[in-house]
C-alpha cells in the first residue's frame, strides 16, 4: 500500500499520530504496585503514590521502563538527545488523574522514520487511572503503569495507511518484547487536517479500529463541512467508541493551560553513552538494516522486502525458511499469500501455527512441478489455520499433480479413444476440440494434470493419430 | 546536658511514669496552648509498655521512649493528618512518612499531631484551621510558624522532641519565638517521603529540641538516603558523636562570617544580643569577619515566587474525591471548584491563585522562570561565602514574636518576617536556630548557617553558642 | 513595574484553571492584592542573574528504581476508607456525559 493513496490526493490529507503504549514491567513506573491492572478488583492495586495520598513522593523511574522506552526509540531509528531531561507536570484536572497533573517527561528520543513515516519524537509518562464517565466511576487499578508516547510527522495520508502503519507498529513492538501485551494496549491522539481547513485534534482514541473509523469519519465530515462553504477551525474533539463518530469538548473542558514545570521530586535523568551502547547490543537488527540485507543476500525486490520487514515475526519465518528452499520463491508466498491470509484471519504469525517448514516444503512441492500455483493458495490458508504439513495437506486435499509423461500419455490415450468425434473436429481444424478433450482430461484427473505438459502431449497424440 | 541526662534518667526510671507526666502536663494546659490537632495516647501508652520492656532487656532504640510529637503535615499511620485545614479535616493517613517510620523503629514514643499553620502556609502559627497555637511564654503572643505547635509542644514540655518542616523558615522561626532549638537540614539530607507539599524544591522535615544534644541525636535517626525520595543523599550518621566529643579547640578553628545585610532593619535588642554572642564566640578563639550578601533583599520575592508556583501544582490533587473535605456539584468541574472554594483557607488560596497565574504559559517566563534564575544567584552567593567560611552567623528573625492577629490581614507584612530564613532553602544549606537570651519575656534566636551537608559543622557551632551562653 | 495587568478577565481565568470557585468580592480583593504583591516582587529584575534555572539545589541525577516483583501494599482498605463516595470498590464521582 502506498502512502499516497489517489482518493485523497486532491484533499491533501495530512494526518500525525501520538502514539500512547503500556511499556512492559512488573512494577509501575513511580510505585512498588503491579502493572497487571487488569486481573485485579477495582482500586486493589494501589498504594499511597500511585494514589497521590498527602506526603507521598514518586520514587526513582523504573529502569525496565526506561530501557523498553530506548529500545522503542532505537529500533525506530531514533537518536537519543544527549541533554539530561526532566520528568514534568503537566496539569489538569480529571477525575482519573490523581495529583490531577500527569507525570510526562521531555523528548528522549527523536528523529527516527518507519514505514516512512517520521518519528519526531518519544517520551515517558505515567498512564492515568480510569473514569467511566457515563456511570461516574473511578478506578485507579491503572495509574502509574509506564507509558511511551510515539510523536509521529504528519506523513500519514490516508487512513488505510494509518490503519496498516498502526498495526505494523504494535507488531514490531510486541516482536521487541517491549510492551504490554492486552488487546486495547495502544490509544492514541490524531491529528488530521485536509486541505482548506485547520488542524484537527481527536483525543484518546482507544484502538486501530478507532482510530481508523475516526479518520473516516472526520474525512467526511471536513469535506462537507467545507463544501457547504463552512471553515475548520483548530479544536479538539472526543471520539465516541459506541457511535464510531467524533464529537466537540464542551467549552468549559477545553480551558487549559499546562503550565508545565519540571516536577521537584524528580530528579533530572541523562542517557549516557553506555547505557545507549548496551541497549543497542541487544536490539534486534532495525528495519532498515534488515530490508538493505534482504535485498542484497536474498536478491528480493523492494516491495516484497517491504512487505516482509513491515512484520518482524514475519521476516525471521521467511529468512528460516529460505534455507530449505529458494528464497525467491519463499519471499514471494510470504509477503503476498501468506500476509494476506494472516491479515484475513487477523491473525500474526506468532498467533497463527504457520511454521517456516511449511513454506521450505511448499515451495519444493511447486518447483517439483507436484503442485500447482492455484492450490499452492489453498495449502497455505489450510496450513495458517490448521498447522498440518504439507505433505498431510496434499494427502488429504489430493494435490498431487499428474506430470509423469507414462501416466498422462495413458489418460490421453483413453480420451482420444472415447471421443472419436472431438477427435474428426480437431482434424477437421476446430480449436475448441482441443479445449474440449483438455476439459475431458482435466476431468479425469481431478484437475491433477500438469496443464502445460498435458496440452503438449493431447497435441501431439492427436496429430499422431492424423 | 539536658536531653543525654533524661535518656540516662529514662534507663533507671520508668518510661511510662514519664510519658504520664507528660500527659498531665497536656491535659492541664494545650487547651490554652493548642500545640496539638490530634493526640495519640492510647497508642503512645501502649508503646510505652513495650519499650519499658526492650530498656529491661538492654535492647531499646536510640529515641529509648523519648515523647516525640510531629507536625500534622507528616503521615503516621491510621492517625488523623490535617496539614492544619478543613480540607483534610477527617483524613486518616494510610502509611507511615520515612522519618515517622525511623522514630518508631528506634523507639520514639509519639504523642500526637501538631498544630500549624494550613498547609504551612503562614509564619505565625495562626492561620490553623483549629484555631492559634498560642507561645506558651506568653499566651498572648504567637508562637512562630509554621511548626507552631512543635516548638509550643517542646517549649510547654509537652514533648521531649518533635519533628517539624521548614519550607523558609517554619523550623527555625517558632523555635526562635518559643525559645527552644530548632534544625533546618541541607535539602536533601532527611526524606520527604510523607511529608505533605508545600514547595517541594525548598523542603524537608527537620528536629526540635531542647538543646543540640536532642537535636544530633534525631537528626541521627531521621536522616540518610530513601528510595522513596529521590533527592535524598547518603550520610555517616555520626552527629550525636559529634556533639558528644566537642572539645573548645573546635571552635578556635573557626572562620565565622556575618553579613551586615544579615542585621539591616533588624530590632535593636535583638541585634546586640546576636553581636554579644558572636563576640563570646570571638573571644574564645573563633575568626570573625564581615562579609556581603547582597542578593539577600531580593531573597523574598525569589522564595514567594517559587513557592506559589510548587504550592499550586501541588494542591491540584485536592479535589474532594480520593479523601478529604467534598462540597459536590452537578458535574466534575463545578464539584471540584465548589469543594475548593469551601474548604481552604485565605492565605492557601492566595498562594494557589497567585502560583496559577505565574505559572501559566504568558506569564511564566516574566515571573517562574526569572524567579529560578534569580534562585540561582543566591546559591551562587552563599557557595562563595562557604568556600571561605564554615559557618554564616546572625538572627533567626528581625522582631521578636507579635500579639495575635495583628499580622494576618497584611500578606506583605508577614511575608516579610521571613527575610532572614529564606535564603538558606533557596540554596538548600542547612541552618539552626537556638534560644540565645530574652527582651520583656520574649526569647531571643540566633540563627547558624553551615554549607550544604555541613551539618557537623553547624552542630559544632550550635554547641559553641550554647556552652557560651551556659549560666546565663 | 508590573507590565502584567491583572484584570477580571484574567483573574476568571486563573479561577477556572485553578478550579477555585471565587465570588465578585473575592475576585476584586485578589486582583487588587496581587497586583500589589507582584509590583513589590518585581524588584527581582534588578538582580543580575545568567541563563541557569535553578531547579534542583541537589546534584542527583538518574535516580533510578530496579524493577523487579511487585508489592503489593498492605493497607490499601485504609486508603478506601478515605473515598468520599465508593460504590463496588469504585470511587463515585459526577458523570460526564
Amino acid at each position: 500500500m502506498q502512502l499516497h493513496e489517489d482518493k485523497y490526493k486532491d484533499l491533501n490529507l495530512k494526518i500525525g499520530l501520538e502514539i500512547h503504549v503500556q511499556l512492559k514491567t512488573d512494577q509501575k513506573i513511580f510505585c512498588e504496585c503491579s502493572s497487571d491492572y487488569i486481573n485485579s478488583s477495582p482500586n486493589n492495586n494501589i498504594c499511597p503514590i500511585c494514589t497521590s495520598q498527602p506526603g507521598s513522593k514518586p520514587m526513582g523511574v523504573n529502569q525496565k521502563a526506561l530501557e523498553n522506552l530506548l529500545k522503542i526509540g532505537l529500533f525506530l531509528g531514533c537518536k537519543a538527545y544527549e541533554k539530561p531531561f526532566y520528568v514534568q507536570r503537566k496539569h489538569y484536572f480529571y477525575p482519573d488523574l490523581p495529583s490531577n497533573y500527569q507525570r510526562t517527561s521531555q523528548p528522549i528520543l527523536g528523529n527516527g522514520v518507519f514505514m516512512g513515516v517520521g518519528i519526531w519524537e518519544i517520551h515517558i509518562e505515567e498512564d492515568p487511572g480510569r473514569y467511566e464517565l457515563r456511570e461516574g466511576k473511578v478506578d485507579f487499578n491503572r495509574s502509574g503503569v509506564p507509558l511511551a508516547e510515539i510523536v509521529t510527522a504528519p506523513d500519514i495520508k490516508s487512513p488505510e495507511y494509518a490503519r496498516e502503519f498502526l498495526r505494523d507498529l504494535l507488531l514490531s513492538l510486541e516482536y521487541l518484547g517491549v510492551i504490554r501485551g492486552e488487546s486495547g494496549s495502544i490509544r492514541a491522539d490524531v491529528n488530521i487536517s485536509i486541505m482548506g481547513g485547520n488542524r484537527i485534534e481527536i483525543k484518546n482514541v482507544n484502538s486501530v479500529k478507532g482510530i481508523y473509523k475516526a479518520l473516516k469519519y472526520e474525512i467526511v465530515r471536513q469535506k462537507a463541512v467545507l463544501q457547504r462553504g463552512g471553515t475548520i477551525t483548530m479544536e479538539t474533539r472526543h471520539f465516541d467508541e459506541a457511535s464510531m463518530i467524533t464529537k466537540t469538548l464542551r467549552k468549559k473542558e477545553t480551558v487549559a493551560d499546562y503550565r508545565y514545570i519540571p516536577d521537584p521530586d524528580l530528579v533530572p535523568i541523562y542517557i549516557s553513552p553506555e547505557m545507549l551502547n548496551e541497549i543497542e547490543s541487544v536490539l534486534p537488527e532495525s528495519p532498515h538494516n534488515k530490508k538493505k540485507r534482504f535485498m542484497e543476500e536474498y536478491s528480493l525486490g523492494e516491495e516484497i522486502v517491504d512487505s516482509l520487514i513491515s512484520d518482524l515475526y514475519l521476516s525471521d519465518l521467511f529468512e528460516e525458511s529460505a534455507k530449505n528452499s529458494n528464497p525467491l520463491e519463499a519471499g514471494k508466498w510470504c509477503a503476498t499469500e501468506l500476509k494476506r491470509r494472516l491479515n484475513e484471519k487477523n491473525l500474526s504469525v506468532s498467533t497463527s501455527k504457520i511454521k517456516p517448514k511449511h513454506i521450505s516444503d511448499m515451495v519444493g512441492f511447486i518447483e517439483r512441478g507436484e503442485l500447482s500455483v492455484k492450490n499452492a493458495k489453498w495449502i497455505i490458508e489450510d496450513a495458517v489455520d490448521t498447522g498440518e504439513e504439507i505433505p498431510v495437506l496434499m494427502d488429504k486435499k489430493n494435490f498431487y499433480q499428474i506430470s509423469s509423461e507414462d501416466t498422462l500419455i495413458k489418460i490421453i490415450e483413453k480420451i482420444i479413444e472415447d471421443n472419436p468425434k472431438a477427435v474428426l473436429d480437431f482434424k477437421s481444424g476446430n480449436q475448441n476440440a482441443l479445449h474440449f478433450l483438455f476439459g475431458k482430461v482435466v476431468n479425469e484427473t481431478e484437475g491433477r494434470a500438469e496443464p502445460s505438459k498435458t496440452i503438449k502431449l493431447l497435441k501431439d497424440k492427436l496429430c499422431a493419430v492424423a | 546536658m539536658f536531653t543525654r541526662d533524661l535518656i540516662e534518667d529514662l534507663l533507671s526510671k520508668s518510661v511510662e511514669e514519664h510519658l504520664n507526666k507528660k500527659i498531665e502536663e497536656i491535659e492541664k494546659r494545650d487547651k490554652e496552648i493548642n500545640a496539638f490537632i490530634t493526640l495519640n495516647i492510647e497508642e503512645a501508652e501502649k508503646s510505652s509498655k513495650e519499650i519499658q520492656k526492650k530498656i529491661n532487656e538492654g535492647n531499646q532504640g536510640k529515641l529509648s521512649g523519648l515523647v516525640i510529637s510531629i507536625k500534622d503535615n507528616l503521615a503516621v499511620s491510621n492517625l488523623r493528618m490535617t496539614c492544619g485545614s478543613k480540607v483534610l479535616e477527617n483524613y486518616i493517613a494510610p502509611y507511615d512518612a520515612t522519618v515517622t517510620n525511623l522514630i518508631k523503629q528506634e523507639d520514639g514514643i509519639i504523642i500526637g499531631k501538631c498544630n500549624m499553620d494550613e498547609f504551612a502556609c503562614g509564619s505565625d502559627g495562626t492561620s490553623s484551621y483549629f484555631g492559634p497555637t498560642k507561645n506558651p511564654r506568653n499566651i498572648d503572643y504567637v508562637p512562630g510558624g509554621s511548626s507552631s505547635g512543635s516548638a509550643a509542644s517542646v517549649a510547654a514540655d509537652f514533648s521531649d522532641l518533635s519533628i517539624g518542616s521548614d519550607t523558609g523558615g517554619s523550623i527555625r522561626c517558632p523555635a526562635s519565638f518559643c525559645g527552644v532549638y530548632g534544625f533546618k537540614p541541607s535539602y536533601g539530607l532527611v526524606s520527604r517521603y510523607g511529608l505533605s507539599d508545600m514547595a517541594m524544591s525548598l523542603e524537608g522535615p527537620g528536629p526540635f529540641a531542647k538543646d543540640t544534644y536532642g537535636i544530633a541525636l534525631l537528626l541521627d535517626v531521621i536522616s540518610g538516603k530513601d528510595p522513596r525520595d529521590t533527592v535524598t543523599v547518603e550520610n555517616n550518621k555520626s552527629y550525636l558523636k559529634t556533639v558528644e566529643n566537642f572539645k573548645d579547640n573546635d571552635i578556635k578553628n573557626m572562620k565565622i562570617a556575618y553579613a551586615k545585610e544579615f542585621f539591616e532593619g533588624v530590632d535593636e535588642k535583638i541585634k546586640n544580643i546576636v553581636l554579644d554572642k558572636i563576640g563570646m564566640l570571638e573571644s574564645q578563639g573563633a575568626k570573625i569577619e564581615e562579609v556581603s550578601l547582597p542578593n539577600i533583599k531580593y531573597s523574598i520575592p525569589i522564595y514567594y515566587l517559587v513557592v506559589f508556583s510548587e504550592f499550586s501544582s501541588a494542591m491540584s490533587k485536592f479535589d474532594g474525591f480520593k479523601y478529604g473535605h467534598y462540597a459536590g456539584g452537578q458535574d466534575i468541574v463545578e464539584a471540584v471548584s465548589n469543594t475548593r472554594e469551601t474548604s481552604m483557607g485565605t492565605e492557601v488560596k492566595r498562594r494557589v491563585l497567585l502560583g496559577t497565574f505565574i505559572t501559566m504559559e504568558e506569564f511564566k517566563g516574566r515571573w517562574y522562570t526569572k524567579a529560578l534564575k534569580a534562585r540561582n544567584a543566591i546559591k551562587e552567593d552563599f557557595k562563595r561565602i562557604f568556600n571561605s567560611y564554615d559557618l554564616l552567623i546572625g538572627p533567626t528573625m528581625p522582631t521578636l514574636p507579635w500579639k495575635i492577629g495583628e499580622r494576618i490581614s497584611d500578606p506583605l507584612a508577614m511575608y516579610s518576617s521571613d527575610i532572614l530564613t529564606v535564603s538558606a532553602n533557596l540554596a538548600g544549606i542547612c541552618a539552626s536556630s537556638q534560644p540565645v537570651g530574652e527582651v520583656k519575656g520574649l526569647p531571643v534566636g540566633l540563627q547558624l548557617h553551615a554549607d550544604s551537608l555541613s551539618e557537623s559543622k553547624l552542630l559544632k557551632g550550635m554547641r559553641a553558642v550554647e556552652i557560651a551562653c551556659e549560666g546565663m | 513595574m508590573v507590565e502584567t495587568i491583572i484584570n477580571d478577565r484574567v483573574i476568571e481565568r486563573v479561577s477556572e484553571i485553578a478550579r477555585l470557585k471565587l465570588s465578585d468580592k473575592e475576585k476584586e480583593k485578589f486582583r487588587e492584592e496581587f497586583e500589589r504583591i507582584l509590583e513589590e516582587f518585581s524588584i527581582i529584575d534588578e538582580i543580575k542573574v545568567g541563563e541557569k534555572e535553578l531547579y534542583y539545589v541537589v546534584e542527583n541525577v538518574n535516580v533510578l528504581r530496579k524493577d523487579s516483583k511487585p508489592k503489593p501494599f498492605n493497607n490499601i482498605n485504609s486508603i478506601k476508607t478515605n473515598f468520599n463516595k465508593i460504590e463496588d470498590d469504585f470511587i463515585v464521582v459526577p458523570r460526564n456525559l
